[in-house]
């Protein structure tokens, strides 16, 4: 290694793996490349939620669900399953880059080292220094990403095929990665993009709200729908 | 037996083609490939409109654009196009892949096979799983350009301007490019054609070794993404494209597309989904 | 005239015996039962005879031709085993037409007709599949085995899910299909509908040929 290199911490590894991709400015002799790292993590989160509660419902779960005597206790438990889930993932995501630090002898520590931020994530931010909202945007807003997408094709896993949920995510993730918006939330899951990376970049509290707006609203559209819900048709869904 | 086996292929394809799952992801890759051509035929109408501004007032640049680098396998700058181009192996699969799983798992192989053969069965599963995946990309790739061809003309490119036609000497039938840019686009066409019927058979070879039909639609999507993301390990160390996701494009989008590196994973993924296919499924017991 | 002959039949899967040195001979215009306890191999003796699984001792000929060796299913059998399989997003009558249309030895009025004699109407023939009762499922199953006039009809638990006039059209079907010459080969939980039906009844023990009771 360089002596003019820095080492990487902890968080600049956790940065690397999370961090997304710069906004992308459509023109004809730049051509887009979807951020197939940060892509692969959520899609592969989102694929390993997607067949348990569909299936749960078609066979054991049916036994489960008329012991418990309601539906909705059995709707929160599959959201909370997948809340859990995902912390799991995230923790061992966490445990690892911890543990690849140790054997690389890198230091564990939370400081990001702006030279990386350009120089390997090509963010091309204007900040010398970054603040310590930003450890916490990393650290969470990819996990709360993955909780409010994995909710989301929960919820839509019963109006439409799972199969489709999934793709519906997909087309989410994309859509974030191309378009620079704040309403589309795979840009709060990309911490490149936030302001305190890029000057017209995303908030915290905006990130905050939109993730609560997904989570709460799949959990009540799921719960309201569920109430009413057709288990026949879940089997068809398998 | 010959007449069995025409028979069985007609009956497949009609299953494959005629069915829900076909018309609902042909509409969605068809939804993509009008959102790339609106994107495009705006573009160009901008362009159009800012060449009557400053009319006579330098290069007009005409054969910068083209329908050559407008329609969705020639641009690589539309949301329409990001989501066709990545979604592609995820497309493919939907139609009809599951077929043989489901088929299986109820028990409905044992009525075919005992009124034709198990290698009949088979052959057709596979051509109609083929060509479900592959129909479903190339239609939406057709109308998008044929709408684009609506609009912006099919200039044939030219090497002058080589910052808007990323296709260079060496790469896939380059040539043919800035020579016969019609043939050029059909040969692509049949290509993505061929690709996305690979995709959606390796579904089906997928499904002779795992019982869960999610993980064997999606598997075929992780492996090509995460084929698409070892390509950075050989950034800086080879300079021809190894993912679909790209060469798949007519134009190059990081690498260039390199003939024998598509004919290898062409051919590789063919000998190894047909041989699953054909050698398990022959072999195998019937239960 | 077609003749079945099993000479020594064994089978292992993954280690397991399933059919232990069974031989059997079934001739046209003879009704076979299989009798057993659940698990007792009769629904895998009925695949080894429709070649969808092959023996791993003995030999199974059909009109002299071997299983697995000269042919690889016997020329022309209607079977149901365990549970009907159609496809769901097809209706019953579409289901059969598939069927049919992979030899196209019958016609649409054969497919009409069989509706009706497994008492299904044309009306529901036209439902979706998985719109079906349990007992609807089983009497198109049985619509599916009889369909191409076959020369081996297997018949596993055709009772299954069938009302008291399903059981009668069942028992009918059987005496008609054996009239016509074909080798039935019947299993059926309720002894005296086997003993009623059956020309030969074999009883299977942990894959083993336990009793032969002939001429019922």
């Amino acid at each position: 290694m360089d002596e003019s290199t820095p080492a990487g911490t902890f968080i600049d590894y956790l940065f690397s793996m999370f961090a997304g991709i710069k906004e992308y400015v459509p023109s004809m002799t730049d051509e887009f490349l979807i951020p197939v790292k940060w892509l692969l993590l959520h899609l592969f989160i989102l694929y390993s939620t997607l067949y348990y509660p569909s299936r749960d419902l078609s066979s054991l779960g049916i036994n489960i669900l008329i012991r418990t005597k309601g539906r909705i206790i059995w709707w929160i438990s599959k959201c909370l399953w997948n809340i859990c889930y995902v912390l799991v993932v995230y923790l061992l995501i966490f445990i690892s880059v911890i543990i690849f630090c140790l054997i690389m002898k890198e230091p564990i520590s939370l400081n990001i080292n702006p030279m990386f931020v350009n120089d390997l994530l090509e963010a091309e931010s204007p900040y010398d220094t970054f603040s310590n909202q930003l450890v916490y945007i990393i650290l969470l807003f990819p996990m709360f990403l993955s909780i409010s997408l994995n909710l989301l094709q929960m919820t839509l896993s019963l109006l439409i095929k799972p199969l489709y949920s999934f793709g519906v995510m997909a087309v989410i993730l994309l859509s974030s990665a191309y378009l620079f918006t704040p309403y589309l939330a795979g840009n709060y899951g990309m911490p490149i993009r936030s302001n305190h990376v890029v000057e017209n970049g995303f908030t915290f509290s905006g990130g905050i709200l939109l993730f609560l707006i997904l989570i709460v609203g799949s959990f009540m559209i799921g719960c309201f729908y569920f109430r009413r819900y057709d288990i026949l048709d879940m089997e068809e869904n398998k | 037996m010959h007449k069995t086996f025409v028979h069985l292929i007609k009956i497949e394809l009609k299953k494959a083609i005629k069915n829900k799952f076909f018309v609902t992801t042909l509409m969605v890759g068809s939804i993509f490939a009008l959102f790339s051509a609106w994107y495009m035929i705006d573009s160009y109408a901008a362009f159009e409109h800012q060449n009557k501004v400053y009319t006579n007032n330098g290069n007009p640049m005409i054969q910068q654009f083209s329908l050559f680098n407008h329609w969705i396998g020639g641009e690589a700058f539309s949301l329409g196009y990001t989501l066709f181009f990545t979604l592609i192996p995820l497309m493919a699969v939907l139609p009809y892949s599951w077929s043989y799983f489901i088929e299986n798992k109820i028990g409905y192989v044992k009525s075919i096979v005992t009124r034709s053969s198990k290698f009949q069965y088979y052959l057709s599963k596979y051509i109609a799983t083929f060509v479900s995946g592959g129909l479903v990309v190339l239609i939406p790739l057709i109308a998008n350009i044929l709408i684009v061809a609506c609009f912006v003309p099919a200039i044939t490119p030219t090497k002058l301007y080589p910052l808007y036609y990323a296709v260079d000497h060496g790469s896939l039938w380059s040539g043919l490019f800035y020579t016969h840019p019609i043939i050029y686009v059909l040969l692509y066409l049949i290509l993505d054609f061929v690709f996305a019927g690979l995709f959606a058979t390796m579904s089906l070879a997928v499904s002779f070794f795992i019982k869960n039909r999610i993980a064997i639609i999606l598997i075929p999507f992780f492996f090509i993404l995460i084929l698409h993301y070892s390509r950075t390990f050989l950034a800086y160390i080879y300079y021809n494209e190894i993912s679909p996701l790209h060469y798949l494009h007519s134009t190059a989008i990081e690498n260039y597309a390199n003939g024998g590196m598509v004919l290898t994973q062409g051919l590789l993924f063919f000998i190894l989904t047909f041989g699953i296919t054909m050698k398990l499924g022959v072999k195998r017991e019937v239960f | 005239m077609t003749t079945i002959q099993m000479k020594n039949v064994s089978k292992k899967i993954k280690g397991t015996t399933v059919i232990n040195d069974v031989s059997i001979t079934c001739s046209s215009g003879q009704v076979t039962g299989l009798r057993g306890v659940n698990g007792s191999g009769k629904t895998m003796l009925m695949r080894l005879i429709a070649g969808l699984i092959l023996p791993t001792k003995g030999t199974i000929e059909i009109d002299g031709k071997q299983l697995g060796k000269d042919i690889t299913f016997p020329d022309s059998i209607g079977m149901l085993l365990e549970n009907p399989s159609f496809l769901d997003a097809y209706s019953g009558l579409q289901n059969l037409k598939m069927l049919a249309s992979i030899r196209k030895e019958v016609d649409d009025q054969r497919i009409k007709e069989v509706l009706a004699q497994v008492g299904l109407s044309l009306e529901s023939g036209k439902k979706k599949y998985k719109k079906y009762s349990l007992g609807m499922k089983q009497r198109l199953g049985i619509a599916g085995v009889i369909l191409e006039y076959p020369d081996i009809v297997i018949l596993d638990e055709p009772t299954n899910s069938l009302d008291t006039s399903g059981v009668e059209l069942v028992k009918k079907i059987v005496r008609q299909e054996k009239e016509r010459g074909a080798v039935v080969i019947i299993t059926c939980h309720d002894t005296d509908i086997l003993d009623e039906l059956a020309d030969s009844i074999y009883l299977l023990e942990n894959g083993t040929l336990a009793e032969i009771t002939e001429e019922v």
